[in-house]
């Protein structure tokens, strides 16, 4: 019986293994993409999901890539662990001989992923990554299109540095994951370079129960501006936690969460006067091949999903029309070889392009360095983009008022 | 199987185990990867087996030796430069260690109490490994550039299963094996037979502490980027109590079968369906416990063990 | 003034420990079952006051009687047709049960409702006032004085109703109870309708003061652990207690540490707890 057992295995294994093998059809171009649909971040894996779904129909919808090329994506759950996504770029290379990848979500799940990416010296341009450490590895085949984490969240600590009265201190609270962590180090150095002293800086888990203690250590030291690392549900639970210990400096913002419609839906009056960085708003003066202006892309974006994109599904479509803008521009076909890839990797380092999101130039290690960083404030319940002066719509509402005068 | 042996189920063995060897020389990526994985489960969930399925004690803990294992060696690493088997023998050790001072008190503690202290004690040195940043870079997460080839990965992980799998089987035959299922039959009982419980135990959790932490620590440089949260993760330990279960607990192949069954559906499924397989995972728990509650070790071991009598003329 | 704001934060915070701990501490108390699933549901109580909210506009503290109700059916059937099957069967059956039970109902609620944080902001979330300097927020205040009555009343009902000595008496010996009459599986699902009804309870609570998303289950199942350790498995005033210690403990080592160090300071705390005193901090813990 154990013979039979073990050697009748076998087989069954390697059955199972080529039966999931798949063929490719002759005039498609297959894309591959790990990303979080369930996990900690299964919400901004879904948007990024929907930002693909939507540059895969819109330009289907034209005849394809090329004119001739329909795209096909191929979208596996990472459980946003980057270990797990690194495994499914393996898979889609190795087993599903995807032409191309796409970058997936998440500093964490993305620095593994591409590493993988980068052994099989794939391509890959992320528009929902930025920690700082993804460029410092010395990588040819990736790329991203937002600006680095630290980077990011300059354009919001600039804002402050012009307001009138112009605050003097700041408070820094982040959770301890890669890009709120590199956010935070970011919020520093541009609190420096604004001349705004840190009187207090404390990265929590992500797994912290209760905020309203740690958000009282920063209240204790009467800060002017509190700065927060977050994602969505931290960006929630903040705005939660200090209205409950009252705590009320004159402005707050978030390296990330605003952004998300869920934000204002979910808290209603709260969010109001709430400050977030970006990296793109309608607003912005942008326009590019395949959806036009920033405005139309929000248009299209929102009549086909039913919400408005935030800057992360810019960033990644941005992304996409570079990827394809070289694919064409090099005249290459489906069914790409080990050399096509690398005449791509080096079109990529060229290329210097506007798009509906913005100027897109990739230095030597991978990073965006045409995209300026963005600032918005929900004023009325409402997104709108409030730096840099230029491109604002509206100036920015400060100090906030305290909470019990709402 | 009750003769010590080995027979003809070793000989099977070893001629899987060549095949296997030698697979990845005409074969390539992504199977290797797959079967690199599943190795490394049947040596993660071998070693839950060896503990908890002979003894009856439910661990939550053990993924506290993939984290040890995994940062002591990825600072040795990083840090100090020492050569990759130093890392992971060191790696061993420490998960060694910890499991004896850990172990000494937490195994008198009976059922859920042994359960939890483990798991307290992962979460724990989680934080621990968040806080430090100086060592451990903390949230950021820890980077290891060095790292073998993935056919080194392959073989070693082989062997590794190889040996926990061995292990178990020859544990299971000699006195140390007897002392186990007679702790899980009735702990008492054993006692006042003149079984040194606690030292059975603990030489038990101490030694699949230590292939956890080996196994921990080279996971993470083939990985080459880790976090607390990663290596300290529950789920780590919740997969290898699955694969376990579904093997069926207490006999020597329930890690192999479970793993590689257990690996391949969360491969072919899980990338898109994970919900769905987590469901069903979940339901079938419900079913069979419901259904068959003595059965998912009572049931599957005899299966086995009738069916492992040796045929005639049959090779 | 900063140590009695935190002293003050980890009492409250101890209340609504010991409200979605409690029902944890029963059903270990009378069926030996580690809940497991005990996280998915607060969760369930989350979500139903949530759409009640959306839906409905539903105030949360009227959505009350609907999640008590809702979890306390979810809890009996749980109990009546699937976990009573291992009443029987060494702990270890009804872990396992559990934690299969905790895999179907969070992954149904994700692929139902997907993983998007969610919430309720009401006019009065946040409101609070203050004594001495001290500020209160009057949900969590609330939140307490519930979780103090909560637990009262399950004290009294096990003391003093005939339904409460009847749990009492099959929780001591349920062959004697048998015996004696008593239906020990209605029982059983009886008392895991009541603490499922409580956790639900605690859910309903907690969803208006931070966010909440299927897959929110499982730390809330660990700390309802560590609770109920603290305070003593099986000794329902001991949630209190332990909620309380690991609140206030909590909050302390945040200000005097940081949070993360807060958090492993509580671990350690906890794993020593089951290593010196395994009956928690009262010693009535059972201890198996």
């Amino acid at each position: 019986m154990k013979k039979r057992l073990k050697t009748g295995l076998f087989p069954i294994v390697l059955a199972l293994i080529f039966m999931t093998g798949s063929a490719q059809a002759a005039e498609e171009l297959t894309f591959g993409t790990a990303l979080p649909l369930t996990g900690l971040f299964g919400k901004g894996g879904e948007l990024v999901r929907d930002a693909y779904t939507l540059w895969m129909e819109t330009v289907n919808a034209k005849g394809g890539i090329s004119g001739k090329y329909k795209i096909k994506i191929i979208i596996y759950d990472d459980q946003s662990n980057p270990q797990v996504s690194a495994k499914l770029i393996e898979k889609l290379v190795i087993q599903d001989k995807v032409d191309l990848l796409l970058g997936g979500y998440g500093s964490s799940q993305v620095m593994a992923a591409s590493a993988a990416a980068e052994r099989h010296k794939y391509p890959m341009i992320s528009g929902a990554a930025s920690s700082n450490k993804l460029f410092d590895r010395g990588f040819k085949y990736y790329f991203a299109t937002l600006g680095k984490a630290t980077d990011e969240v300059k354009g919001i600590v600039d804002v402050f540095a012009s307001v009138v009265p112009k605050p003097k201190t700041v408070a820094i609270v982040g959770s301890n994951i890669p890009f709120t962590a590199l956010a935070c180090e970011g919020y520093k150095r541009a609190a420096k370079q604004n001349g705004l002293e840190v009187v207090h800086f404390e990265l929590f888990p992500i797994s912290l129960q209760d905020y309203n203690t740690m958000l009282l250590k920063a209240k204790a030291k009467n800060p002017d501006v509190l700065l927060v690392g977050s994602h969505l549900g931290v960006a929630m639970r903040v705005t939660k936690a200090m209205k409950e210990i009252d705590f009320n400096p004159k402005a707050v913002a978030f390296s990330y969460g605003p952004t998300i419609p869920a934000y204002i839906d979910g808290l209603k009056g709260d969010a109001e006067y709430m400050f977030a960085a970006s990296e793109w708003t309608p607003n912005l003066p942008y326009n590019g091949p395949i959806f036009g202006s920033a405005a139309d892309f929000n248009a299209t974006y929102k009549k086909r999903f039913g919400r408005f994109p935030d800057y992360l599904q810019a960033a990644t479509v941005g992304g996409a029309i570079v990827l394809q803008t070289a694919f064409e521009e090099l005249g290459l076909k489906p069914g790409l070889g080990q050399a096509d890839r690398e005449r791509l990797m080096k079109k990529l380092h060229e290329i210097d392009m506007m798009t509906f999101y913005g100027q897109i130039h990739f230095g030597e290690d991978g990073a965006n360095v045409a995209h300026p960083p963005v600032a918005v404030q929900v004023q009325d319940g409402k997104l709108v983009n409030i730096f840099p002066a230029e491109a604002a719509e509206a100036k920015p509402r400060y100090p906030m008022p305290a909470w019990k005068k709402r | 199987m009750n003769d010590r042996r080995p027979g003809r189920g070793l000989i099977i063995g070893l001629i899987v185990a060549v095949v296997l060897a030698i697979m990845p020389l005409f074969t390539m990526g992504y199977y290797v990867n797959l079967l690199t994985v599943i190795f490394y489960w049947i040596g993660l969930a071998g070693c839950w087996n060896l503990m908890c399925g002979y003894t009856g004690y439910i661990d939550f803990g053990s993924a506290v030796y993939t984290g040890v294992g995994s940062y002591v060696s990825g600072i040795l690493l990083v840090r100090l430069g020492f050569p990759l088997p130093v890392c992971t023998l060191a790696a061993g050790l420490a998960a060694l260690l910890i499991a004896v001072i850990v172990g000494w008190p937490t195994l008198r503690l009976r059922g859920a109490y042994f359960a939890i202290a483990t798991f307290a004690l992962a979460e724990a040195l989680k934080q621990v490994a968040e806080e430090w940043t100086s060592m451990t870079e903390g949230g950021i997460g820890l980077t290891v550039t060095y790292r073998l080839s993935d056919i080194d990965y392959y073989w070693v992980y082989l062997g590794l299963a190889g040996l926990v799998v061995g292990l178990t089987w020859w544990i299971e035959h000699h006195k140390h094996g007897y002392g186990l299922k007679a702790i899980n039959e009735d702990e008492e009982a054993a006692a006042q037979v003149g079984v040194n419980t606690h030292m059975v135990k603990l030489k038990t959790y101490a030694l699949t502490a230590f292939f956890i932490g080996i196994l921990g620590s080279l996971e993470a440089n083939r990985l080459g980027y880790f976090k607390p949260e990663d290596v300290f993760d529950i789920h780590i330990t919740i997969k290898m109590v699955i694969m376990s279960l579904f093997g069926g607990m207490g006999t020597v192949l329930s890690p192999v079968i479970g793993a590689s069954i257990l690996q391949i559906i969360e491969d072919v499924l899980g990338a898109e369906f994970i919900n769905y397989y987590l469901v069903i995972i979940g339901v079938i728990i419900v079913v069979v416990i419901m259904f068959l509650p003595r059965g998912l070790v009572g049931a599957l071991s005899k299966i086995f063990a009738r069916s492992s009598r040796p045929k005639q003329g049959v090779i | 003034m900063l140590f009695l704001q935190a002293l003050t934060n980890g009492i409250l915070l101890g209340g609504i420990y010991a409200l979605y701990s409690s029902g944890f501490s029963l059903m270990f108390g009378v069926m030996g079952v580690v809940n497991i699933a005990h996280g998915e549901m607060i969760m369930l109580g989350a979500f139903i006051t949530y759409w009640l909210f959306e839906i409905a506009k539903l105030d949360p503290f009227l959505s009350l009687p609907f999640s008590l109700a809702g979890l306390f059916a979810l809890g009996y059937l749980l109990q009546r047709f699937i976990i009573n099957r291992v009443a029987d069967e060494p702990p270890i059956a009804s872990y396992i049960l559990t934690f299969g039970i905790h895999l179907v109902l969070a992954n149904i609620a994700l692929l139902a409702w997907t993983a998007d944080p969610r919430t309720v902001t009401t006019t009065y979330s946040g409101a609070n006032f203050s004594v001495i300097g001290i500020i209160i927020p009057y949900i969590k205040l609330v939140t307490f004085f519930i979780a103090v009555g909560v637990v009262g009343s399950l004290y009294w009902l096990l003391n003093h109703s005939r339904m409460g000595r009847a749990i009492q008496a099959t929780a001591q010996d349920r062959e004697m109870a048998r015996l004696m009459g008593i239906n020990v599986r209605q029982i059983y699902a009886v008392t895991l309708g009541i603490g499922a009804a409580i956790t639900g309870l605690a859910g309903s609570f907690v969803v208006t003061f931070r966010h909440i998303e299927p897959g929110m289950g499982l730390p809330y199942t660990i700390t309802a652990f560590c609770v109920v350790v603290l305070g003593g498995m099986g000794y329902i005033p001991g949630a209190i207690i332990g909620g309380l210690t690991l609140g206030v403990i909590g909050s302390l080592s945040t200000i005097f540490l940081t949070s993360g160090w807060s958090m492993a300071v509580t671990f350690f705390l906890l794993f020593m707890m089951l290593i010196f005193r395994p009956a928690g901090i009262t010693g009535k813990g059972i201890v198996e």
